[in-house]
């Protein structure tokens, strides 16, 4: 849940009773929600060395199979594929590509909002105003907008999804950098005559990480969505391969006689991205005190 | 705020929505998809396709297309559509008219239950009511719209059949009855609501408990005012403020949720209207739709500024 | 011209199209639906798999489903019986003169179109020179416009009020099939001439209904044409189309008595059906055929061994049973067994499910490490193409076998159709009923070169001198048993150069509420004859 406006003060260090990771393990359902994680990041992961049947292969006579049925734990969708193994393989695929997708958008909205930010003046403006122009478009319309100039497909979903991003990133460093900016030590290192790279880099850059990796771990969540969502309206994941929107997609039409189809991928995109929201949550409230409420 | 602040706001705006209109523009022409070839039979003779090209102006470079596309929308005309066979701003206004209807439901659904879970959070801090309120606010947040919203329809639609699985209207009456809206409204509106309603539940009790620790409020409580009195008339009002700027935030948002929620429930509204004409290739229609929308979310943006500057004292009385 | 010899062959689709097409009803008692009185108000409500057949203009398709009912030309198919006989319609009776070049209708005096103007062989011909004439002031607004929907039409002359001469280029005995193709349902002079080409869009024409309105992607609204000539077409006072793309949708939306009759179900779903009671399944053996086309002008879809690989790679057996629960035949020819005389059986090669065969072909054509392609196909349950990404995906992991790696790339109706047509795509899917009884039009318009886009949809582009010559041979030809032998041969050099991969001739499955009655499921498309029916 992270948001432009809470997250823009975040970072400043603030005297610290206990270090934030003793201050994240304190926190059990945290801790839950990211061993949860890690067990499906894992799995997806290694998903080739373990026993699924194979997640591509149809076998035709035994489609529709009821969860248990047939040797199927979660069932079979339309072409009698495993429902299972298709979710481990497509997890690869809908966690890669989300995390790719933030990544994308952290990599244009980094430079962005540290430019921005610690230049000021005429460049600032610029560069905010171009940030504005694309964060007047709903991000799904932006995202599927860029799909139709670039064409379906994974790459381009995964690509629409980092430029609708980025204005978010962009905001957070921005936000991040005005806070430090007059910082004794930063004017220090201007005054002694330090190149503004540098000072970008050695300076500002370490005081923007806490709230970058926040604001990362809460937009993954957000982009399991939008890129699921993407793949659920046919512009991303093509077949065979599966991730969780288009499984989605494809039960679909089986909704009455099926629904396995659509609530198994579904509970994985839901409990994934809780656990990403929870542990993002944590995360915040560990680097951030100030935060906790 | 003060009609000069206002201006300055507003003369923001311009570059903003130049753009806007540059993006909605650029997007649509790198598609690879040709349209004039959609838009004629497909035995159309090549010299049919050519003139039909210099008709449309699609043989001139693309910033003489642009200027002459921007003048066309300072008028008021968005072209034509290709699949529709309608005027794009014809198109549009008919399809805004139901997103506007489903939106504003959803909004105010998500506003009032966002805030009153949160208020009631606050106040009742710790408790088992404050952990169940945000607990359904994570979970809120963290469902998948569109698959939520097929979840809504395999509960409610086909096993329970309590409500229509989608659309606006019963179709198969020969007039549409318009009084049956709110049995058509309940899911969709659920389904896009439910995100924001979550955000502005956790918005709106960390902004309560902001506002309970202020001097203000504790010296209200000293002076002895009724716990309700401080908490209504001091605390609720305070709080709100950061509040209605996240739900000015959240009226994009809902276009852009109604995009996919929409086509989940087939109705007609300029998602689903959208996405058609994207997957349609409906060129005209998507670029209109997309300066609509964004041009209509930078408004809002300017409204949701001046509704700050009346609910706030602070800047209402400086 | 030997009208006895095709009225037998008609009376063969009649018997192999229809009788066998066995009306299955459930149990009758307790019928009673979710349903308000059945006053003579009822509309009957068609609920449609796409959107575009619930509209009135598509660039790529002719507007089908609700123009049918909104149009009629100059002869019909007996839609009443459902058979392919062609019976009078706008024209009570015709002659063919000069040896099968001219074809002189005499129009009915007694019609009335939409707008209460009466039919002339004036308005008739208007319509015609819209469609061909580029300085006809109307010709650019055609959505209709396509020149093969005229057959081998030349030019049409008004002889008198009521008479008008059609002449062709060549002789052609399947002119009269094209005679019945909303091409030749005219639209009203006055109003074509006072809203040009928006009436487009809401027709005034010919047919037993007429255009009330059209709630874009929703639906389309019919109502009863009351000067309609023949008093027995129109018995219910409002026709509803209803866009409808779930298959599962439509048939709850067909259980809770929403609609009335709905298209495009599963052999699955059918099978579930039949066992409900107040609902009547009806299956057709038709003309269909689904099948891949294949680019030949592209590598190495150009190379024959290539294809018919690709043939061989294809597990028909598995679709058939497997993912169409046996709803279908196994397809060995563009012709549907169903075309009967024509169709070549056994006489043309056969290309049954063998890896082995297909590596050993991919190996000469020296493709033995596979190739990379993609398959184009369709989302939209449109009838005849409901299970088309099912498909397409497990042929994709045949070919796999073999090595092929194929991608699939799906979209909507018209955005897949309208790409298709044009020949973009090098390999697409595509199920088909041919929409007139005779093997000409199913095989001219895919595989001869006069077909190729622009001017047609021959997609494969196949360009064969000896099966070209063998088409052009057939398709002079008047006498049956002649014309059988040679549209034989004409499958057996096509099904040789392999230019689809055949997969099946399904069949098509509706279901509508017992209340429905005087439908009669015509062979050849969507809901004809629907103008027949009633509620009871």
């Amino acid at each position: 849940m992270s948001e432009r406006a809470t997250l823009s003060s975040a970072a400043a260090a603030l005297p610290r009773q206990r270090r934030w990771w003793q201050r994240l393990f304190a926190n059990r359902v945290a801790m839950i929600a990211l061993i949860g994680l890690l067990v499906i990041v894992i799995l997806a992961i290694i998903a080739p060395l373990l026993p699924l049947p194979p997640p591509n292969t149809p076998n035709a006579r035994l489609r529709l199979s009821i969860p248990g049925e047939n040797g199927f734990v979660l069932g079979s969708d339309t072409l009698g594929r495993s429902i299972l193994s298709r979710i481990i393989w497509g997890g690869q695929i809908s966690l890669g590509v989300a995390m790719l997708a933030s990544g994308t958008a952290m990599l244009l909205g980094l430079p962005t909002g540290l430019v921005a930010g610690y230049y000021g003046g005429r460049v600032d403006d610029i560069l905010m105003r171009l940030t504005d122009v694309f964060m007047a478009f709903p991000i799904v319309l932006l995202a599927i907008t860029i799909i139709a100039a670039l064409g379906t497909g994974l790459s381009n979903a995964m690509l629409a999804a980092g430029i609708a991003g980025y204005p978010l990133y962009a905001r957070v460093v921005r936000g991040s950098v005005l806070t430090v900016r007059e910082m004794e030590y930063v004017v220090a290192a201007r005054a002694i005559g330090a190149s503004n790279p540098r000072i970008m880099l050695r300076h500002l850059l370490p005081n923007v990480l806490a709230p970058l990796i926040v604001t990362f771990t809460l937009d993954v969540g957000n982009m399991i969505i939008l890129t699921s969502s993407l793949s659920f309206l046919g512009l991303g994941t093509q077949p065979p391969n599966s991730d969780w929107g288009n499984m989605i997609a494809a039960g679909r039409t089986h909704i009455r006689t099926a629904p396995h189809l659509v609530l198994m991928p579904g509970t994985a995109v839901f409990l994934v991205v809780l656990a990403l929201n929870i542990a993002g949550d944590a995360l915040r409230d560990a680097l951030d005190p100030r935060l906790r409420n | 705020m003060s009609a000069t602040v206002f201006l300055r706001r507003a003369l923001q705006l311009i570059p903003v929505l130049f753009g806007v209109s540059i993006v909605s523009f650029i997007m649509i022409h790198l598609s690879p998809t040709d349209p004039v070839l959609l838009m004629l039979p497909s035995d159309a003779p090549p010299e049919v396709v050519e003139s039909m090209r210099a008709r449309l102006g699609l043989d001139q470079p693309l910033p003489v297309q642009y200027i002459q596309w921007l003048s066309h929308v300072l008028r008021g005309d968005l072209g034509e559509s290709i699949r529709m066979y309608q005027p794009v701003s014809t198109a549009i206004l008919e399809h805004f008219q139901n997103t506007l209807v489903l939106a504003a439901t959803a909004l105010a659904f998500a506003f009032l239950a966002g805030v009153i879970l949160g208020f009631v959070a606050a106040v009742k801090r710790d408790s088992a009511i404050d952990r169940l309120s945000m607990i359904v606010a994570v979970l809120g947040w963290s469902l998948p719209p569109f698959w939520l919203g097929l979840v809504f329809i395999i509960v409610f639609a086909v096993q329970l059949d309590w409500l229509p699985t989608g659309g606006m209207y019963n179709a198969s009456a020969i007039e549409p009855d318009y009084r049956e809206l709110p049995r058509y409204l309940v899911l969709p509106a659920l389904t896009l609501g439910l995100r924001h309603m979550s955000y502005i539940a956790r918005m709106m009790r960390s902004s309560m408990l902001e506002v309970l620790g202020q001097d203000y409020v504790r010296t209200a409580r000293a002076k002895g005012l009724s716990q309700r009195t401080v908490l209504l008339r001091h605390a609720f009002r305070n709080a709100l403020i950061p509040v209605v700027t996240v739900a000015g935030v959240s009226v994009g948002r809902l276009l852009g949720g109604a995009v996919i929620v929409e086509t989940v429930f087939s109705w007609p509204g300029l998602g689903d209207l959208v996405v058609n004409a994207i997957i349609g290739s409906d060129f005209p229609l998507v670029q209109g739709a997309a300066l609509f929308i964004a041009s209509l979310f930078v408004f809002v943006n300017l409204l949701v500024d001046v509704l700050y500057g009346l609910i706030d004292p602070r800047i209402r009385y400086t | 011209m030997s009208e006895n010899k095709q009225l037998s062959r008609r009376e063969f689709l009649n018997i192999a199209g229809i009788s066998a097409s066995s009306v299955v009803l459930a149990s009758i008692g307790g019928a009673a639906l979710a349903q308000g009185t059945s006053e003579g108000g009822e509309p009957i409500v068609l609920g449609v798999g796409s959107i575009a057949d619930a509209g009135l203009a598509t660039t790529a398709t002719p507007c089908q489903v609700p123009c049918q009912f909104m149009y009629r030309s100059l002869v019909e198919y007996n839609y009443k019986d459902g058979s392919h006989e062609i019976v009078p319609a706008l024209a009570h009776s015709w002659e063919v003169l000069d040896d099968g070049l001219r074809y002189r209708f005499h129009l009915r005096d007694d019609v009335i179109l939409h707008d209460g103007s009466a039919l002339t062989a004036a308005v008739m011909a208007n319509w015609i020179n819209m469609q061909t004439d580029e300085n006809h002031p109307n010709f650019s607004c055609g959505h209709q416009r396509e020149k093969h929907r005229l057959g081998a039409h030349d030019r049409v002359e008004v002889v008198d009020d009521l008479t008008i001469d059609f002449y062709i280029t060549r002789v052609n005995p399947a002119q009269m099939d094209w005679f019945t193709q909303n091409a030749y349902a005219p639209f009203s002079l006055p109003a074509l001439e006072a809203d040009a080409c928006d009436i487009i869009l809401q027709p005034v024409s010919t047919g037993p209904y007429k255009y009330k309105e059209w709630d874009r992607g929703v639906r389309v609204v019919l109502e009863k044409h009351d000067g309609y000539y023949d008093p027995e077409v129109g018995q219910t006072p409002n026709l509803i189309v209803r866009a409808i793309p779930e298959p599962e949708a439509q048939i709850a939306a067909l259980e809770a008595g929403e609609v009335h009759w709905i298209e495009g179900i599963s052999a699955e779903d059918a099978e579930r059906l039949r066992s409900m009671s107040g609902i009547q399944v009806r299956d057709r053996k038709t003309l269909y055929v689904y099948f891949l086309h294949l680019d030949n002008r592209i590598e190495p879809l150009n190379d024959v061994r290539v294809r018919q690989a690709l043939n061989y790679a294809t597990d028909n057996d598995s679709i058939v049973y497997g993912i169409l629960g046996g709803a279908a035949e196994p397809s060995y020819s563009p012709l549907s067994p169903q075309f009967g005389p024509f169709y070549a059986g056994d006489q043309a090669p056969r290309y049954d499910y063998n890896p082995d065969k297909a590596r050993e072909l991919l190996a000469e054509a020296g493709l033995s490490g596979g190739f990379e392609t993609t398959i184009h196909t369709t989302t939209t349950p449109r009838a005849g193409q409901e299970r088309s990404v099912e498909i397409c995906e497990f042929i994709q992991s045949n070919w796999a076998d073999v090595g092929i790696t194929a991608n699939i790339e799906a979209s909507d109706w018209q955005s897949f159709e309208s790409q298709r047509v044009t020949g973009a795509f090098p390999i697409a899917s595509r199920g088909w009923t041919p929409w007139t009884g005779d093997p000409d039009g199913t095989i001219l318009q895919n595989f001869h070169p006069e077909w190729h886009p622009p001017n047609g949809r021959g997609v494969c582009f196949l360009d064969d001198d000896e099966a070209t010559n063998l088409m052009n041979h057939a398709r002079g030809l008047t006498d049956l048993d002649e014309r059988a032998a040679a549209w034989i041969e004409v499958q057996k050099r096509i099904v040789a150069l392999a230019p689809w991969v055949f997969i099946h001739h399904g069949v098509i499955f509706e279901a509508h509420t017992d209340r429905l009655k005087g439908y009669n499921p015509w062979p050849g498309g969507i809901a004809a004859g629907m103008d027949y029916a009633y509620l009871e």
